[in-house]
């Protein structure tokens, strides 16, 4: 046994987050750690990499009982967190970022030559396909996962844990960072880390736990449990079934698009969406349905080609365009480009539909009020006050918020971009049953998905894609994630 | 202790005006007090419009300049305009929109110019800060404006009931109505918003480029009145008129609860934040105290007040 946590309690503000809660890392072993937002996973991770003190319970390393004053003092001792907001500097080289606090010296001056030559040793041995003096910001997300092992790796480390490593990646850009992990574990470290992603529990994981409400509700080696065990534990209670029966009747086209390209992205794509349709878009990273989702709400107005709406041809120039036919747009990176950190909740959800809370060019508080309150209750947010700011929100209460903005705008179209991406399982089946419901209600859904079976659960037809073509689209008993990968990888 | 941070900049404000009403003497006589609000007001008048730009998340840095160079505009038209025989209460009414609407077309130059050229607003300003000074003295050839009508002063030195400055007056009214533009319209809420997370702005259907301009056409706007407020002190049209008030006017902000990454500010706290700086130096020269440690003073104000906020940040937002 490497690291052990025993009896672990921690709260904040009086609100307990952890409850007694023990647990043991093996070294050579990969360790998943399972829970809703919320569940206090990565307060347990933060936690053992000593960026807080528990207030009661003990942990051991290696035998001894250990008590850390400071993050730096669990990292000495061979414990790193790498957290899910990558810390790496974009301008800095791989070699540079990897020694980037403990640069080897010579006369004072930084000795790059024995930087690159051990970075280069590592990324050999692990077989990456960077090199030491490539410059970060022109890697993928998921080398720039692997930069991070790596810098974690030169400060001798025993335990590394990793803060929902593949939230943001697409299967390809995962298996990567797998193959690195099990390497990793090959050299006798211990990993942790925290997903959301259950797939990941079978053939990466060696023992899976799983947390809800701050207690440890289940711990042991991950092939004597089965997903649909974990998802009852970690929702605490059964799942029926987590998407809802397509039971949609699909109406007349509400958009087609002919021949619309982007030049350099896109390459000639005609498709219908029906209103009460869920049409997915399936495809790879870099099978560039995220330009597609951009040219549709007008942030790529240089795009050829014909796009019909309800009958009429429309041109696409900007947002404010696309906002004014009825189209919303959840995009796929909600810190990035969906909520507003500094504004309220209301002012989050409201900001869309500004202009019809105005009486005599004021926003009225009373109107805006009973608008925004009303649509919070039907997508059920969990709050304290409207007046709260959103980014105390939990990543599923941010989204839902996203949509109520959306909703309040009174769209005909929604195009959803990974709208479920980061979100736990409870809050994603919520948001299934929306889109369910929004689709029934004859509105059309335009979904973008990297989880497959996201896409074949949820939607009545999906387009694949491949390399900015248009490779198929699947219907009825097609409608499969075998369907989907087939021809996204083949065309 | 959260509404103590909140709140920091009024308990300063009233923690400083206690000090030197007990310290300083004649501090609380109503000509001082009077004098203290006079002295402030320009600064102040536009460090409301300044709110509004550091909210939605730019900077502008010409400020000082524009002031000079709109109150050059509305002082030429009142030189030229005045001993035509029309009544000088018009000429001055009709001088001081020349001036606010030359403020609002050079506000309107620098949004245009950061959103066209796509250029962040603390470079396209620093170039206006020359552009506008320079034109300013071009235009009068370094000479001041002179020749002026007397009542003009009125504007800077006049008062109502006998103690209220006018100046005070018009801060007053551009208070009040600035604090609900940025409140209850919808502009207001977009300059949060577009200061808060620019993209999301982008992405939720909003014309970023169009209202992050507007911030700068009333940023404009007020520099222009206030421009012609302090020509009206001396009665004389300067070139050089407000050179460094940048600085005091985004210091304002800052000190008042504003945040430089945007997304943060308010009206009632840029006031505040401009009448520390007031009475501090007020308060000091009442004492005694050197200029020169005044700037220290404020200086050291300044990063306090930063610190601070930032401190707050990392704990509300994290």
């Amino acid at each position: 046994m490497l690291l052990r946590a025993q009896g672990i309690s921690k709260s904040f503000g009086g609100n307990p987050v952890l409850k007694d809660v023990s647990l043991s890392f093996d070294a050579g072993q990969i360790h998943a750690l399972i829970g809703e937002n919320g569940a206090g996973k990565s307060t347990l991770m933060k936690i053992l990499a000593g960026l807080y003190t528990p207030d009661a319970g003990t942990l051991e390393l290696e035998g001894h009982q250990i008590q850390w004053r400071q993050p730096a003092e669990a990292q000495q001792a061979g414990i790193s967190l790498i957290p899910q907001e990558l810390s790496i500097a974009g301008h800095l080289t791989v070699a540079e970022n990897v020694f980037l606090g403990i640069e080897r010296t010579r006369w004072g001056l930084i000795s790059d030559e024995e930087c690159r030559a051990k970075t280069r040793s590592l990324t050999d041995e692990y077989n990456l396909d960077f090199s030491a003096d490539n410059r970060v910001a022109h890697l993928s997300p998921s080398q720039k996962q692997q930069v991070e092992i790596l810098r974690s790796l030169v400060r001798a480390q025993k335990v590394l844990i990793l803060d929902e490593p593949t939230a943001y990646f697409s299967d390809r850009e995962s298996e990567r960072l797998y193959r690195m992990m099990r390497q990793v574990k090959e050299r006798g470290l211990s990993l942790i880390f925290i997903t959301h992603r259950l797939e990941e529990l079978e053939g990466l994981a060696d023992w899976v736990s799983v947390l809800r409400d701050g207690v440890c509700v289940h711990s042991s080696t991950s092939n004597s449990t089965t997903v649909s065990k974990i998802l009852s534990l970690m929702i605490g209670g059964s799942v029926e079934s987590v998407f809802p029966p397509k039971e949609r009747v699909r109406g007349r086209a509400l958009m087609s698009l002919r021949h619309v390209s982007l030049p350099g992205y896109l390459h000639d794509i005609s498709l219908d969406l029906h209103e009460g349709e869920i049409l997915g878009l399936g495809g790879f990273v870099g099978s560039r349905r995220t330009e597609l989702a951009e040219v549709l709400f007008g942030l790529q107005p240089d795009y050829l080609g014909e796009i019909w709406f309800d009958g009429r041809q429309v041109r696409l120039e900007d947002a404010s365009q696309a906002l004014a036919l009825g189209f919303a747009f959840v995009s796929e990176d909600r810190k990035r480009t969906g909520i507003f950190p500094h504004l309220t909740v209301l002012e989050n959800v409201a900001l869309g539909s500004l202009p019809d809370y105005e009486r005599n060019l004021l926003i009225s508080s009373s109107v805006e009020d009973r608008s925004v309150g009303e649509m919070l209750r039907q997508f059920q947010v969990r709050c304290k006050s409207p007046r709260q700011l959103i980014s105390r929100l939990s990543g599923g209460n941010q989204q839902k918020c996203i949509l109520a903005r959306w909703m309040l705008t009174k769209p005909r179209l929604l195009i959803l971009d990974e709208p479920t991406r980061g979100i736990d399982m409870g809050a994603r089946i919520e948001l299934y049953r929306w889109f369910d419901r929004l689709a029934s209600e004859g509105y059309g859904l335009l979904l973008i998905s990297s989880d497959l079976r996201e896409l074949e659960g949820l939607c009545d037809r999906i387009a694949v894609f491949r390399e900015g073509r248009l490779a198929t689209i699947l219907e009825g008993g097609d409608v499969t994630r075998e369907q989907v990968v087939r021809y996204a990888a083949l065309g | 202790m959260k509404t103590l941070y909140k709140f920091l900049p009024y308990w300063s404000l009233f923690l400083l005006f206690v000090v030197f009403a007990l310290t300083a003497p004649n501090f609380l006589s109503p000509q001082n007090l009077a004098a203290i609000l006079r002295q402030s007001s320009v600064i102040t008048i536009m460090a409301i419009g300044m709110t509004f730009v550091i909210v939605a998340g730019a900077i502008d840095l010409s400020v000082g300049s524009l002031m000079a160079l709109s109150a050059i505009f509305g002082t030429m038209v009142l030189a030229a305009l005045s001993g035509a025989g029309t009544p000088d209460w018009i000429t001055i009414a009709a001088a001081l929109l020349v001036s606010i609407a030359a403020g609002v077309a050079g506000g309107w130059i620098n949004g245009f110019t950061a959103s066209a050229l796509n250029l962040p607003s603390f470079i396209v300003t620093l170039g206006t800060l020359g552009i506008y000074r320079g034109l300013a003295l071009y235009v009068t050839n370094g000479i001041p404006v002179v020749d002026l009508p007397r009542s003009f002063g009125w504007l800077a030195e006049g008062e109502i009931l006998g103690i209220i400055p006018i100046p005070v007056v018009i801060l007053a009214l551009v208070a009040v109505l600035f604090t609900v533009v940025l409140r209850k319209t919808r502009l207001g809420r977009y300059a949060f918003a577009i200061g808060s997370n620019p993209d999301a702005a982008l992405y939720s259907g909003i014309r970023v480029s169009r209202y992050r301009t507007a911030c700068f056409l009333l940023l404009g706007g007020l520099a222009g009145l206030a421009g012609m407020i302090e020509a009206a002190r001396l009665i004389t049209g300067q070139p050089t008129a407000g050179e460094g008030y940048e600085l005091r006017v985004i210091a304002a902000v800052v000190i008042g609860g504003g945040s430089l990454s945007g997304g943060e500010g308010s009206i009632a706290g840029t006031i505040v934040g401009s009448f520390i700086m007031g009475i501090l130096s007020n308060g000091s020269n009442l004492l005694g105290i050197s200029p020169f440690v005044q700037q220290i003073v404020i200086g050291l104000v300044i990063i306090l007040a930063v610190a601070v906020d930032n401190y707050q940040r990392m704990r509300k937002i994290g």
